[in-house]
């Protein structure tokens, strides 16, 4: 009778203190750390006391044990491996979405499921199509710069001519003089930015903006950074030949921007 | 004595068409990369027979025409036409010869290329902003295709007791 008054007595106050501590009441909430820390010390000591007594404890288990542990150990590796793996996809995907948070234009992400089969053109298939609100002509672009355009798209996929390709050809300005000329795909991660005025400074490591012209592009879009640069022979034009952004053999995500 | 089935052929074409969508873009070398494809259609126009051969060339073009950016039509018009002279020539050649070998596929890809590069200027695109890397790929793909065709001829070749 006595005892079982006790443990109902028992039951009750912890319940008691579950409950008051769910709830939050501000004398539990302001008053519990200074608690844990009086505590401390005590905890503390009887820490090191167990740790003492288990170094006491006969070896004679520890040969299996180990050899669980050395299972263990190598399962244990391949989740490192594979939470690493995770880590930098999660990185590159943060990376992506404040990329997106940062740009001002409505963006459709996609991901990249095939290259160009041909070596003649240059060209990447994504993942979204006329479903998902992809047009063809809508410009691509990923978190480095100007992809390129959509120039077909289906109902799940949708086919995308890179800037490198060399019947693509993109209004765009230089960083410091403000300068249009045009941007001529020539593979190898690399165009050419033909068109520039005589007159033009052009310095290598200048930034290439689109210029926004013909509605495909929006301005100020990043597509390259200049070389080098040079006189068009026989004719009254400059061209610089400009890096891309991107690099496109290993371009995994994209945006197609509305 | 080669005995190449139109299966494996066919099955040979899809496996490199895979591998050219997905992973050859991480083997290029100075922004030059290998044509798997061409290189097959190649090694059938050389070893096997005319009307496999074409038919690996109508197919190669076809599946090129569809998933790439280029002018609909102009790689099937190319590969089969590379098949089908490079099959009549084949007789003359000593086949087994590495430097046949490679001397064929840099030929008929340097051909190739050229012809898709007028056909599209006649359409109106740009012929010369892509001429400059048909040597370089021509060069790699030459290499590659010498490489893989010491391969293939070990694969279809029929064992001399079958023969007997």
């Amino acid at each position: 009778m006595y005892g079982s008054r006790i443990k109902i007595a028992v039951f009750f106050i912890i319940g008691l203190v579950i409950l008051l501590t769910a709830t939050k009441p501000a004398i539990f909430t302001s008053n519990r750390i200074a608690i844990v820390d009086a505590a401390a010390p005590g905890l503390k000591f009887l820490k090191g006391a167990s740790s003492f007594i288990k170094r006491l404890i006969p070896f004679a288990s520890y040969r299996d044990e180990i050899e669980r542990l050395r299972s263990k150990t190598g399962l244990l590796s391949q989740e490192v491996l594979r939470l690493k793996e995770a880590e930098l996809e999660n990185a590159r995907l943060k990376n992506l979405l404040n990329f997106r948070t940062a740009l001002r234009l409505s963006a459709i992400p996609a991901q990249v499921i095939g290259r160009d089969p041909s070596n003649w053109s240059n060209s990447i298939i994504i993942d979204k199509g006329r479903d998902q609100a992809i047009r063809p002509n809508m410009a691509v672009i990923s978190s480095l710069g100007l992809v390129g355009r959509v120039i077909e798209a289906g109902r799940y996929s949708s086919k995308i001519l890179l800037i490198t390709d060399p019947n693509s050809k993109v209004g765009v300005i230089l960083e410091k003089t403000r300068q249009g000329g045009i941007l001529v795909g020539r593979r190898a991660g690399s165009c050419r930015m033909i068109y520039i005025s005589l007159d033009t400074d052009v310095t290598p490591g200048e930034k290439v903006f689109t210029a926004g012209y013909g509605g495909v592009f929006p301005k100020d879009l990043v597509a390259g950074e200049v070389i080098s640069s040079g006189k068009e022979p026989g004719r009254l034009y400059k061209y610089a030949i400009v890096k891309t952004s991107c690099d496109f053999s290993r371009l995994e995500e994209v945006f197609c921007i509305k | 004595m080669y005995k190449i089935t139109r299966p494996r052929a066919f099955l040979l074409l899809g496996c490199a068409f895979l591998i050219h969508m997905t992973l050859l873009d991480r083997a290029g070398l100075f922004g030059s990369k290998p044509d798997l494809v061409f290189s097959l259609v190649v090694f059938f126009s050389l070893f096997a027979n005319r009307r496999l051969a074409i038919e690996a060339g109508v197919l190669s073009g076809l599946l090129k025409d569809i998933f790439s950016s280029g002018r609909f039509g102009l790689h099937l018009v190319i590969l089969s036409s590379v098949a089908a002279v490079l099959n009549k020539i084949a007789p003359r050649l000593y086949r087994e010869s590495k430097f046949a070998q490679g001397v064929s596929t840099a030929a008929a890809y340097i051909l190739a290329s050229g012809a898709y590069r007028a056909f599209a200027s006649f359409e109106g695109l740009s012929l010369s902003s892509g001429m400059g890397w048909i040597i370089p790929d021509a060069v790699y793909t030459t290499v590659v295709s010498v490489l893989i065709f010491q391969g293939l001829m070990e694969y279809f070749r029929v064992a001399d007791r079958l023969l007997l």
